[in-house]
């Protein structure tokens, strides 16, 4: 039997899964297109594969609006990225 | 039995406007009850007409630019509780028969209250001004509760000597009995507590059964009802509010099985499990739902718990989307006896399931995690699964 260190349990320790990570993208300045990726070195977006949009919870004081980009990498890596539309920031984020 | 009855005229409006002191220069009607019978709780005093307990389409149909504010009970009863603590400090003897009316037995105190007033004067000192309390100190609960509420406000009234010629003079409809008890009374012509105590008890009885005789006692200012105090009871409240509004009840189930396991935390140490407990929600536009949930025997398991949570949640519809849940375990217990399982299979999972909170235990934080659905239908890809901790 293990004694109780007396440490407080997190029990409340809820996880989300799949959370976006904050990326550094450069855009194109007229289109807003990703043209590279700054994770974890500096790549080139050699193609936009698809490209969708979520308006999700606009009912809401923060609603979820998002442009979804899937990406190859000049390396040949696929990622799925995405612009925030309410801050203007990029993550990536597996969909 | 002398007691002191303490009334907190719109309690409900002041707890809102202590929350939210916009609330006092706008006309609010607050409104309570389930499904689609509401009623009026309390409302703002400009607002004339308007009565408690009258429907939410008689009240719109009287004051149609009233702002409606759908009442927040948990809040109203932990803000009425933390005043009954604060007055149990005064005297053993304290009843919270409403929300908003208290009955304190103030009997045997003259030791520490040499009189009445030095006695209201320790009442308000526990009482927060701006509830504004009327009281009355009396001979019984029910002209006490007379004295508060012919008291001024902020003020207080005592009534010594012959209660009988205070009562007298209000109406019957002041008593705590039945609409059809008043009703019957207006029908005999009888209006006044003085017309009522001045009637033979004969004749009540013969009219009113058992009740005609307490309806004469009362109306002579007599009233030997006990004081119920609370009972001294370890009550567990946790609520949470979800990451985002909601429909789905698998949603809601993963936030209160988190806040059942918290629950369970405090709890299995002591070897006790939950007998009973209040399930609540708070819809998106602050509509109020509430379900009690009691165990034959305390369950000590969370499977279990859970099991009847999600039978209540699928049986009893939310009024809304639900952005806040919440749990009040109101009593506890231990188990009889436990009987490990007969099959091999569930014996391995409960020895996983122990080691695992013997791990965490040791390490102070949950250290394995199980994936659960959450909204897999989702379009917002984070909100559709979730990592809960597996030692629970």
């Amino acid at each position: 039997m293990v004694q109780d260190t007396g440490k407080t349990l997190r029990a409340d320790a809820y996880r989300p899964v799949n959370v976006p990570e904050p990326v550094e993208v450069e855009e194109a300045s007229s289109s807003s297109l990703p043209l590279a990726v700054g994770a974890p070195r500096r790549q080139a977006v050699k193609a936009i594969e698809d490209r969708w949009r979520i308006d999700d919870e606009w009912w809401r004081k923060e609603p979820v609006l998002r442009l979804y980009y899937e990406v190859v990498l000049e390396s040949g890596q696929r990622l799925v990225l995405y612009k925030d539309l309410i801050n203007g920031c990029w993550y990536r984020q597996s969909y | 039995m002398r007691v002191l009855c303490i009334l907190l005229p719109d309690f409900p409006l002041k707890c809102e406007i202590i929350r939210n002191p916009g609330v006092e220069s706008s006309r609010v009607v607050i409104i309570h009850g389930t499904g689609s019978k509401k009623l009026v709780l309390d409302h703002s005093p400009e607002l004339e007409g308007l009565r408690k307990d009258m429907t939410l389409q008689q009240a719109l149909a009287c004051q149609d630019r009233a702002e409606i504010v759908q009442a927040d009970l948990p809040y109203y009863r932990s803000a009425f509780n933390r005043i009954l603590d604060g007055l149990e400090g005064i005297s053993p003897l304290v009843e919270g028969a409403d929300l908003g009316t208290a009955y304190l037995g103030a009997d045997g105190l003259h030791l520490i209250y040499p009189d009445d007033e030095s006695l209201i004067a320790a009442v308000r000192e526990v009482v927060p001004e701006a509830l504004t309390p009327r009281m009355g100190i009396a001979g019984g609960k029910f002209p006490a509760y007379l004295a508060a509420l012919n008291s001024p406000p902020d003020g207080h009234r005592i009534i010594s000597g012959k209660t009988g010629d205070f009562m007298k003079g209000f109406p019957c409809d002041v008593l705590p009995v039945s609409m059809k008890t008043k009703v019957k009374l207006q029908g005999f012509g009888i209006r006044t507590l003085g017309q009522l105590a001045a009637c033979p008890v004969g004749p009540l009885q013969s009219q009113f059964g058992p009740e005609g005789r307490k309806i004469q006692q009362l109306a002579r200012g007599f009233d030997d009802t006990p004081l119920y105090p609370r009972k001294a009871e370890e009550i567990i409240e946790e609520n949470t509010t979800l990451s985002s509004v909601t429909i789905s009840i698998d949603t809601v189930l993963v936030a209160i099985e988190q806040l059942i396991s918290r629950v369970f935390v405090r709890i299995s140490q002591q070897g006790m499990g939950i007998h009973s407990l209040a399930l609540w929600t708070r819809s998106y536009d602050s509509e109020h739902w509430e379900r009690a949930i009691r165990f034959k025997e305390p369950a000590t398991d969370i499977k279990r718990v859970m099991s009847r949570i999600r039978m209540v949640l699928e049986n009893y519809p939310q009024p809304g989307p639900v952005e806040q849940a919440g749990i009040r375990v109101n009593r506890l217990g231990y188990p009889r006896g436990r009987q490990n399982s007969l099959f091999k299979e569930v014996r391995g999972r409960d020895h996983l399931i122990e080691d695992i909170r013997q791990l965490e235990l040791r390490q102070g934080n949950p250290q394995v995690f199980k994936l659960r659905e959450v909204e897999p239908w989702s379009r917002i890809p984070e909100r559709r699964y979730a990592l809960m901790p597996t030692g629970r």
